[in-house]
């Protein structure tokens, strides 16, 4: 349809990315995707259930992959990193550096590779909660459905995988590649991550048995995660039978992160849903500042707050010490009584805001980023589009709209080009 | 908390609170992590969220009856994790100066206190007394202290004048502290009647003495825990240097009427001097460090002249204090006698303005800590909030 025009590059292969370049090049426009991590899928992929259907992830991505699958105009770069743009709105010049995987196209995900290997690794995908082998496949719906090896986690000299493999799929020599491309406009869709809760002093993250962060909690309640969706508490793999879940751990702290992150108190809603489904005795506690449910999930709220056990506290909890028998000792003013309240739960979940991920970093070579690390907007006058969490704090569903948007700026910036 | 409460908004009351140390106050936003990193709150309608919210709306009457304004001891674990920086400690600060300002009696010596033209004033006052006095005292013999050997301060102001100088500001300062804090406790009883749960005047009394000795509220201190240090230093240096002073007045007192007592100056090695000098060392050593933490934290603390005064006005008189000794005993008669006199201007600004500064916490915080024994601090008495 579209005759003279140039490429689009879409930096980052989460939901917000993916929409951007199938939006764009469904209409024939080429697009390069480059994702940093070894699968496409992004932050959505290690959701338990995520908004606003509550399905899990494998409903949304796999149409998506689908339909990358179908796309002659998408040309997509996993575990790359753009090292630098240069140029102009129409004519960027992009560096990207294709990392080694290892393991070539020729892999069918056959798995023989892992029962021989003898390194592991920590999984990151399930936030270090469980191991994986030096060889794994990033996670079960990974786009490409390919394995990796993590090198540095090998025994030296080891080769036992390469043996294994009856395709030839794995090549140890693979090599760091650099490419050089043309673009005439950028959409950057990097996305987040928890912001760090070891930062928050009183939190007791990582110093105090079972205190989790919301991201662990969904790995926590999905079947894919470390426990097979069961929600356990992590130092003794007791099931969970009462819970608080802390917000605004980070989120609109001066200190931490100046912002609200605007997701985190339907996040806690939503695992407080889980674990009603799993135990519907147990107790629940939301201690909040403000309850915040930007948009239309306002009904959400309330039919979480009906529910018998469910507990809404006003008032932060500043102080999380360890409590009895492995319990968490979570400490606040309920404000709306008065009182200091002290309560021990089996399992604390921050609900730790968004950081976005270039914050503190300048992979994208001539991009100025604002003081919390978003892109700004007024990039695109040069031709530089952000969207989903990249540019501001935002849900699923939000950021794929906001992407669809951006795909059609991206692509009036480069018809002509 | 149920039924209809009117509120009666002090608007200036407001204004005045972010001119005078809590400029970042409206920043709250009432997540009370304060209230959960104060080591000193007690569980049962705990602060300083509440104040906060207070003072943001200008709710000027519960707040000068407060008496957890009081209870707080400026550890600042609550200004380091506040998400606003909105500074409740400083805010808490701003409250307990402003409390004194309300109860001052008489109602203009604290405003003067607060502005720079009104210290100038306060200050005159013992500046011109003094020096009327002095000059009236030596002015037949041409001023023949300052060249008479040894140097005698008795030369220039004889102890009885000293005395006539200083007990009539005393006995006014006695007298307004009483009318000051006799209105703040009718106050305290008002906001927070005594219930079942508290102890006898008797035993409150006993156990504020302990705590204040003890410094143990300062001993929970996070943020600020030098303070603990210092404060008891300078605290106890002050005791020290009161007892002197006080010795000192009765050894004279027993000299004239004929006991065989020694008097000023006293030799190095008699017990009085000694307490003298090791007081105002150790009072020395604690605001030098108060003064040096302040320094330091500026960023952190808000300094009123308010506070710059007292601070001022504690350091002068012991560098003071510990330079007459310097100098008499070095034998510069000038210096001697000029730093004598800013001595007893800046001792005079002490004890005369006493409850009307910032020095007046000294009878405000016993009080509130002893009623709050005496009250049994108990939530239930919110009900009407």
């Amino acid at each position: 349809m579209i005759k003279e025009h140039g490429k689009i590059l879409v930096i980052g292969g989460g939901i917000s990315g993916i929409t951007t370049a199938l939006e764009a090049s469904e209409i024939g426009q080429d697009v390069v995707l480059v994702e940093k991590s070894p699968t496409l899928g992004g932050r959505v992929s290690g959701f338990h259930q995520y908004f606003p259907k509550l399905c899990p992830p494998t409903c949304g991505l796999e149409i998506n992959y689908r339909r990358l699958r179908a796309n002659p105009h998408i040309q997509i770069h996993t575990n790359s990193e753009v090292l630098s743009l240069s140029g102009d709105a129409g004519n960027f010049k992009v560096k990207i550096r294709k990392n080694p995987t290892f393991v070539n196209e020729k892999c069918v995900a056959c798995d023989h590779c892992t029962a021989v290997c003898p390194s592991e690794r920590s999984n990151d995908f399930n936030e270090g909660m469980n191991k994986t082998k030096a060889i794994f496949l990033p996670n079960n719906m990974a786009y490409p459905p390919r394995y990796v090896v993590d090198r540095p986690a090998c025994e030296p000299g080891c080769s036992k995988c390469v043996e294994a493999c009856k395709y030839g799929a794995i090549d140890l020599d693979m090599q760091v590649e650099e490419i050089e491309i043309q673009v005439a406009s950028v959409v950057i869709a990097t996305g987040w991550k928890p912001y760090d809760a070891k930062k928050l002093k009183n939190m007791g993250f990582s110093s105090v048995p079972n205190v989790i962060n919301n991201i662990m909690m969904e790995r926590i309640s999905s079947v894919s995660g470390p426990t097979k969706g069961k929600i356990l508490r992590p130092s003794d793999q007791k099931p969970v039978e009462s819970i608080a879940f802390v917000q605004c751990a980070g989120s609109r702290d001066e200190n931490h992160l100046p912002y609200c992150s605007s997701i985190c108190c339907l996040g806690s809603l939503k695992h407080a849903n889980y674990v009603m489904e799993q135990n519907p005795d147990a107790k629940i506690y939301i201690f909040y500042i403000d309850i915040r449910t930007p948009g239309k999930y306002e009904d959400f709220v309330v039919k979480v707050q009906a529910k018998p056990n469910v507990n809404m506290i006003k008032g932060k909890v500043a102080k999380i010490t360890a409590g009895e028998n492995g319990g968490v000792l979570v400490e606040a003013e309920n404000i709306l009584n008065l009182e200091k309240v002290r309560l021990d739960v089996d399992m604390v979940v921050l609900a730790t805001g968004m950081e976005p991920n270039l914050k503190g970093q300048d992979r994208i070579a001539g991009i100025e980023l604002d003081e919390n690390g978003f892109v700004p907007m007024e990039l695109q006058q040069q031709g530089i589009f952000s969207t989903g969490v990249a540019k501001w704090p935002a849900d699923v569903n939000s950021s794929i709209q906001d992407s669809t948007g951006a795909a059609l700026k991206a692509i009036q910036t480069s018809i002509g080009n | 908390m149920t039924g209809r409460v009117t509120i009666d908004a002090d608007l200036n009351f407001v204004q005045g609170l972010i001119h005078h140390g809590g400029a970042d106050l409206k920043k709250c936003y009432q997540c009370s992590t304060c209230t959960v990193a104060c080591p000193l709150t007690p569980d049962e309608a705990p602060f300083p969220r509440k104040e906060m919210l207070w003072a943001q709306w200008g709710m000027k009457d519960k707040l000068v009856r407060d008496m957890d304004l009081w209870l707080c001891h400026n550890c600042n674990d609550c200004t380091d994790l506040c998400p606003r920086g909105a500074k409740p400690g400083e805010v808490m600060s701003a409250l307990r100066n402003k409390t004194i300002e309300h109860y001052s009696y008489p109602a203009g010596i604290s405003k003067s206190a607060k502005t720079m033209s009104g210290n100038v004033v306060l200050f005159l006052v013992p500046m011109f007394l003094i020096a009327l006095v002095i000059v009236i005292q030596n002015i037949d013999n041409n001023f023949a202290f300052l060249t008479a050997k040894p140097i005698v301060y008795a030369n220039m102001l004889p102890v009885n004048l000293v005395d006539l100088l200083f007990i009539p500001p005393a006995l006014f300062a006695l007298f307004n502290a009483y009318k000051a804090i006799s209105s703040f406790i009718r106050g305290l009883k008002e906001q927070y009647p005594p219930t079942e749960k508290g102890e006898s005047l008797l035993t409150a009394i006993n156990g504020t003495i302990k705590d204040v000795l003890s410094h143990i509220e300062f001993k929970k201190c996070g943020t600020n825990k030098g303070r603990n240090f210092s404060h008891k230093l300078m605290m106890y240096g002050f005791i020290g240097l009161f007892i002197t002073t006080n010795s000192v007045f009765v050894l004279h007192w027993l000299h004239e009427f004929g006991f065989d007592v020694q008097t000023t100056p006293l030799p190095f090695f008699h017990p009085v001097k000694i307490l003298g000098n090791v007081s105002s060392v150790a009072a020395f050593a604690g605001i030098y460090l108060i003064l040096r933490d302040r320094i330091k934290n500026s960023n952190e603390t808000v300094l009123t002249l308010f506070d710059w005064m007292f601070i001022g006005n504690m350091f002068l008189i012991i560098v003071t204090g510990i330079l007459c000794q310097v100098f008499r005993v070095g034998d510069h008669a000038y210096l001697a006698f000029i730093t004598y006199y800013i001595h007893l201007v800046q001792v005079f600004y002490l004890i005369a303005y006493a409850s009307q500064t910032k020095f007046g916490h000294i009878f405000y915080r016993p009080a509130a800590m002893i009623y709050s024994r005496y009250s049994g601090r108990n939530k239930n008495i919110f009900s009407n909030l």
